[in-house]
């Protein structure tokens, strides 16, 4: 009930403002086109195509991936500009979100390749199924080495690892007991991360039986994975982020809102779905400017509506100054967003990157539902 | 003032050399036809304005093959739709009915107006306050004097339609006539076979007192602009004034950056002169069949201060020549006396960057604490020699995706047989340190062995190939093979072994003597630079998509031009030297015309 | 990589709670008042590793001269404190501060165990949980985070020129600027916002408004800086005071000297010549910016601190250099000092590993800094109670 699809009515019609606001929040902002055709399509067709656009989304992803290059500011250069130009930009909102969901960055990996393989797989898994997504970053070097785990000897299980496993990235702080944080320890002995590579040595790894959230067996890490998707408290975690990040900043949600949400993506782990359910949602379409735009957000949405490129390495290193440093969350919980990202220095650097983005062109308000990048409004998504 | 005097500058520098290559380029036009090959070199008739100039110009270009640019300007190769020119022609109809007009007054056609107006040669000069002159001597009184009625009754006509912007005045000044056709923007004055044009009224009554005072207050009588015009050969002079001069000695602004060693090391010289010269900088300009060179004169004598370390110190002596090797791309030759560059550092770059902080450690290691200046910078005398090469690569090893040419530095000893030991060891000891880093970062290292060639026996380091997945697209590390040789006397730093090799067989050839005064020479063949761009093509194009956020299609177009460009510029030669209180640089292009595209110099088999 | 700019403000609870129905002026006096009653920390690291035996230079011991032939500093050379200690030659302008009660020294300062290995020592210093290779957060990050709970508008810490942010300054929360250049080119005004009930804007309409006042403000005092040394350290220090004199809320500044990395003061080989380069900077940035601050009586409310990564050995390595030690002094300057020299000088007669052992724990530095001079909870960034020194006067 409380998730009941939005459907266009004289009091809540189908107009270019729900327009502009379905863009920002799944995609960065519409541009001409996609503005007309979404007014004409209506919102159930227009969602269907934000989440599987008809090009050939996979040729492009093969020909970015062959440009990507290291070192870090050009990988970050190529990420940006994969997201200016990318067909299925709620893939790449999505590949985004999670990124800041596990919050690995280069201050502990320290390989600008094992970032790069990690934003990939997090690409392939991010409108996918949940507990794949899980596995795999279960098998990352980099989420190894970012959260403490590149060692897992046997002689010494390591705790800070599990801890850091079940508190940020699966059920959270107070769902789990020293029990589930032994074990899973135990789960995780005999995989190590060694020159850049994770490696499993059998002879390291406790075969014994282990109780995780309740259940007995001789799991490895990939069941560790499969158990923790599908713990309720995980979905609920994972809704909660989700709903900040696609409806409301400022918002708490109630738990009844979350719950139905929760058993369903516990039971199929299915993100494309809890997305799309999301977005057709009314509470969705109530809920224009409750959310700050990130400096991603920002800047890819400015060069998309205006349909512009610009040299992204230097955007790279901006938007770092205005405090989203692609590839280097401050820490694991990623960034706060909200309110974080606008205080007394970051406004006006924000709005001087505005203003620059746009420069002399003519500045679409249609667009943007906004009349001036100048003001506060235009912070707002 | 001061960014007006540089943008003055940086403009006259750009007609200069605009003048020149299009006398570069219509000269190969002409190649194309069956005509004999003219040298274009000084000028026929020199007609002189420099008494019409008043001395307070700033800078000033004659242009004395005026007649050569109006034929290139007119070419119908250079003039069609696609052409240069076309961007800059008025498409206006009402334009194209004034032309028609003109001509049938004038009686000859539109290219041949310009051509009859400037016969003589034209001469711009800039002023202070943003001030422009220019002063051309046409084919006659007469013709000039009909071109000026017809000009100023078109004006008036036009002018008595509309109001306000388009007023004609006529009026005169110290016996000379002048007129403005649209409202004091520019001005203009006949006088017999000569126009004056100047953008403000000051500037056009100062040109036509130094005319009616016989040239007193003129550049005719300022000894020392005669003596850079005479230095540079005529075709352009540029005065820095002393302000531009005390602008060029301050540090740019406060967010001044650290001086870079390295560019002290190669530019000190020429700051310095520029600081202490006289206030003539001289252009010149020669094209001489497919040789264009371009000349600037200094009059200034060589620094003795801190500065001192890049001149040569007596007559006779300096840099020596070019080492000669197979596809070679680029080389420097320079005279740099490295210990008392070193010695002069608190002088030089007295910012304790920390990259000189670490050079200094890493040095100290290398040469196990020995004094830098004196044992390790002193140890080489100051002629220095660089090299850049296009590399082979051997199938069986593989071929990296990005290929980087090979480049070597070459010094020469003073004391080979000690310091060949002590330079081996330090090389050792670096290299080895380069591994254990590489480890520490679990990267591949390299296997330091030593190799003979022609009967000498040098040090290199490699990395290997064996478990690389796909030996067609190596890493970028597969470029280099650094190593080290001592050939006699001399020390060679390569990045490659081919490399090494091709100097080993180089230097042992009969030692050249110094070139006289000079202190940098500086070679580079444009077709085998293409060679190199045309090769990593995709790696550059993706760079550029990504610097530059442009689309495939515009990286693509921009890389071709810039390959066109350096074909087309062939061999380029730039030699600074000092002599007789003067420094000089050269440049010089052997342009490469049309025909000579169709070959290709092949860099790979 | 250059970005410039950046724009300021100030950390007043008031600015959050004040009802946009006051107005600008209103805004901007309130915050002020509540301004002149904080405290600035001016932290400078000195990137490398200093070598405080020729800082602080034990000129009449005989262990020293035994142990350093080429970098000795002997009696008449140094700048006397006592009959035992003299300052380097090229610290003039520090021994005056230092004469004038504006400067002390800590002495023997580092900690148990201390890393020598200069990633893992600044990592310990920048996080202040020595051997833990995973904690998140920077000191002043954490400070950041403390001081912007309650406002998150507030910006009270900012980096001052170089580009990278060092682990000292990396928060959970709070986004810090790095400053580069006073930002002279002003932004339009604000158009004064309509009435409407979304406080999300609200906050953020507000939050410009006042950047934009402190901007002016940051403009302002610029215009009235004093003399700095050409250097860019003193330019840095010169940026510092017109953020302090602007009183936008500042309360730790933090600038580099030596570069980053591995650092200027990192001297293996041929330590003479570039230590007494630095130092030379070093003393007369700092000696600019206390002068600039007295004139405006402003030096009260400002503390300069520097930190180094480790100190460095008692002798000579052979290459005229020193290698990678543990005690090191810090230098601390500012207008409420208890001055002099805090603490025994190090004993050079017993060495752990070739360099003087440190007596004093610099979290104990730290922990008196945060509770006593920016009055922030000193247990809750250092994990620990760390017992406080006597560094300032009543």
């Amino acid at each position: 009930m409380i998730w009941t699809p939005y459907q266009p009515t004289p009091d809540e019609p189908w107009n270019q403002a729900r327009v502009i606001h379905l863009f920002r929040r799944a995609a960065f902002g519409p541009n001409r086109s996609e503005s007309q055709r979404a007014l004409a399509d209506g919102p159930a067709r227009t969602i269907d195509r934000l989440l599987n656009p008809p090009a050939d989304v996979a040729a492009f992803h093969r020909e970015q991936d062959a440009c990507e290059t290291l070192p870090l500011p050009e990988w970050r250069g190529w990420w940006l500009r994969r997201m200016i130009l990318t067909p299925h930009p709620l893939l790449e909102k999505m590949t985004l979100f999670w990124h800041g969901y596990f919050g690995v960055g280069m201050n502990r990996v320290n390989h600008a390749g094992l970032l790069l393989a990690h934003v990939r797989t997090l690409r392939a898994h991010a409108l996918g199924r949940f507990d794949a997504l899980l596995g795999a970053m279960t098998r990352d070097p980099a989420v190894f080495l970012a959260a403490g785990g590149a060692n897992n000897p046997k002689a010494r299980p390591n705790e800070d690892f599990a801890r850091q496993l079940l508190a940020r990235y699966t059920v959270g702080e107070g769902e789990f007991t020293e029990r589930d944080v032994a074990d899973t320890a135990r789960a995780f002995t005999g995989y190590h991360v060694r020159g850049g590579k994770w490696r499993e040595v059998p002879s390291d790894h406790d075969d014994g039986p282990k109780t995780i959230f309740g259940q007995t067996g001789p799991w490895t890490p990939s069941d560790f994975a499969r158990l923790a998707a599908r713990q309720l408290a995980t979905a609920r975690r994972v809704v909660r982020a989700l709903y900040r990040h696609f409806i409301s900043e400022e918002h708490e949600p109630a738990d009844d809102w979350i719950e139905p949400l929760a058993r369903r993506f516990a039971t199929n782990c299915d993100i494309g779905r809890l997305v799309t359910t999301m977005l057709r949602s009314r509470i969705f379409f109530q809920s224009p400017a409750q959310r700050i735009k990130s400096p991603v957000e920002l800047a890819v949405g400015i060069c998309r509506t205006l349909e512009i490129t610009v040299p992204t390495v230097p955007l790279g290193f901006e938007l770092a100054e205005l405090g989203q440093n692609l590839g280097q969350p401050p820490t694991l919980k990623g960034w706060p967003g909200g309110r974080a990202w606008i205080n007394h220095a970051t406004i006006l650097a924000r709005t001087r990157l505005a203003m620059r983005l746009v420069g002399n062109k003519k500045f679409p308000a249609e667009l943007f539902g906004v009349s001036d990048p100048a003001s506060p409004e235009f912070q707002l998504a | 003032m001061i960014r007006t005097g540089s943008r003055l500058i940086v403009i006259l520098l750009a007609l200069a050399t605009l003048e020149l290559c299009l006398l570069g380029v219509l000269h190969l036009a002409k190649a194309r036809r069956p005509h004999a090959q003219a040298t274009v070199s000084a000028p026929a008739r020199s007609v002189s304005f420099d008494d019409w100039i008043p001395e307070q110009a700033l800078a000033v270009l004659e242009v004395s093959r005026a007649d050569k640019i109006m034929e290139l300007a007119f070419d119908p190769a250079f003039t069609g739709e696609q052409s240069f020119w076309s961007q800059w022609k008025p498409s206006a109809l009402g334009w194209t009915l004034f032309r028609r007009q003109l001509e049938k007054e004038m009686g000859c056609d539109y290219p041949t107006i310009w051509r009859r107006l400037l016969q003589d040669g034209v001469v711009i000069a800039a002023g202070p306050g943003q001030s422009f002159v220019a002063i051309a001597q046409a084919s006659d009184a007469e013709f000039l004097q009909k071109l000026n009625n017809a000009l100023v009754a078109a004006a008036r006509k036009g002018a008595a339609g509309k109001s306000g912007n388009h007023r004609v005045i006529e009026a005169t000044y110290r016996g000379a006539a002048y007129w403005t056709l649209s409202a004091g923007a520019a001005y203009h004055a006949i006088l017999s076979n000569r126009v004056v044009l100047a953008n403000k009224l000051d500037a056009l009554k100062a040109v036509l007192d130094c005319r009616a005072e016989a040239g007193t207050g003129s550049l005719a009588k300022r000894a020392d602009y005669q003596a850079a015009k005479r230095t540079a050969g005529g075709v352009a002079t540029l005065r820095l004034s002393p302000e531009l001069r005390q602008l060029q000695a301050k540090p740019k602004g406060d967010t001044a950056t650290e001086p870079n060693p390295l560019a002290v090391l190669l530019f000190a010289g020429y700051a310095e002169a520029l600081k202490a010269n006289s206030g003539w900088l001289a252009l010149g300009a020669d094209l001489q069949g497919h040789s264009l060179t371009l000349r600037v004169a200094i009059d200034c004598a060589q620094p003795k201060n801190a500065a001192a370390f890049s001149w040569p110190p007596t007559a006779g002596e300096g840099a020596w020549p070019n080492v000669e090797v197979p596809r070679r791309i680029a080389a420097l030759s320079l005279y740099r006396n490295l210990h008392d560059f070193y010695a002069a550092k608190d002088a030089l770059f007295p910012e304790r960057t920390s990259q000189l902080i670490f050079f200094e450690n890493m040095m100290g290691i290398f040469f196990s604490g020995r004094d830098l200046t004196d044992e390790v910078m002193g140890a080489v005398d100051p002629h220095i020699r660089v090299v850049v090469a296009g590399q082979t690569y051997d199938p069986a090893v593989g071929t990296p995706a990005v290929k980087v040419p090979a480049f070597a530095v070459v010094f020469r000893m003073k004391n080979p047989k000690q310091f060949a030991r002590i330079s081996e060891e330090a090389w050792q000891k670096a290299f080895g340190l380069v591994n254990v880093t590489r480890g520490q970062k679990a990267e591949a290292g390299m296997i330091l062995d030593r190799k003979d060639y022609a009967g000498l026996r040098y040090t290199f380091a490699s990395f290997s190939p064996d478990e690389e997945p796909d030996r067609s697209k190596l890493d970028i590390r597969f470029n280099y093979s650094p190593s080290i040789a001592h050939v006699g006397e001399y020390l060679v730093l390569s990045s490659t072994t081919q490399l090494t090799e091709d100097l080993i067989a180089a230097l042992r050839k009969p030692a050249p003597g110094p070139l006289d005064g000079v202190n940098a020479l500086l070679e580079m063949d444009g077709e085998r630079l293409a060679e190199i761009l045309r090769i990593n093509r995709e790696p550059i194009i993706r760079s550029n998509m990504l610097q530059k956020g442009q689309n495939r299609a515009a990286a693509e177009a921009e890389l071709d031009r810039n390959i066109a460009l350096v074909r087309f510029l062939g061999r380029a030669s730039l030699r600074v030297s000092a002599s007789d209180g003067r420094i000089a640089g050269e440049l010089t292009f052997q342009l490469r015309g049309p025909a000579a595209h169709k070959q290709t110099v092949a860099l790979a088999p | 990589m250059k970005l410039t700019r950046r724009s300021f403000l100030r950390a007043s609870a008031f600015a959050a709670f004040v009802p946009p129905v006051f107005g600008r002026a209103a805004l901007g006096a309130a915050a002020r008042r509540a301004g002149r009653d904080q405290t600035v920390l001016v932290v400078v690291e000195l990137c490398g590793g200093n070598d405080g035996l020729n800082c602080v230079v034990p000129y009449a011991d005989d262990e020293y001269a035994r142990s350093r032939f080429t970098l000795r500093l002997a009696a008449r050379q140094v700048l006397k404190i006592n009959d035992q200690l003299g300052f380097h030659p090229a610290m003039a302008e520090w021994k005056r501060l230092f004469d004038e009660g504006f400067a002390s020294v800590v002495q023997g300062v580092g900690y148990p165990q201390s890393s020598r290995n200069h990633p893992e020592a600044v990592r310990d210093w920048h996080t202040a949980r020595p051997g833990d290779a995973h904690w998140p957060t920077g000191w002043i990050g954490q400070i950041a985070d403390q001081l912007t709970a309650r406002d998150a508008a507030a910006v009270p810490v900012a980096l001052i020129q170089p580009v990278t942010h060092p682990v000292a300054l990396i928060a959970e929360r709070a986004i810090l600027p790095s400053v580069r250049k006073i930002e002279d080119t002003p932004l339009s005004d604000l158009a004064p916002r309509p009435a409407a009930c979304n406080p999300l804007l609200e906050y953020v309409w507000r939050t410009g408004e006042v950047a934009r006042e402190h901007e002016r403000a940051v403009r302002a005092a610029a215009s009235r800086a004093g003399v700095y040394p050409a250097t860019p350290f003193g330019r840095a220090l010169q940026i510092a005071a017109s953020l302090i004199r602007a009183d936008v809320g500042f309360r730790v500044l933090y600038v580099e000297l030596g570069g980053g990395d591995i650092g200027g003061f990192d001297n293996h080989a041929g330590q003479k010549d570039n230590h007494a380069a630095l130092l030379r900077q070093f003393s007369g940035g700092v000696a600019a910016l206390v002068t600039d601050l007295r004139r405006d009586g402003l030096a009260e409310r400002v503390l300069l601190m520097t930190i180094s990564e480790f100190g460095r050995t008692l002798a000579e390595n052979g290459r005229r250099g020193t290698d990678h030690g543990a005690a090191a002094p810090m230098f601390l300057a500012g207008g409420r000092l208890r001055p002099g020299l805090i603490g025994a000088p190090p004993d050079l007669r017993s060495l752990d590993n070739g360099a003087p052992r440190p007596h004093t724990d610099f979290r104990r530095v730290y922990a008196t800094v945060l509770d006593r001079w920016l009055g922030v909870d000193s247990q809750a960034i250092l994990g620990e109670k760390f017992e406080w020194l006597d560094l300032f006067r009543v």
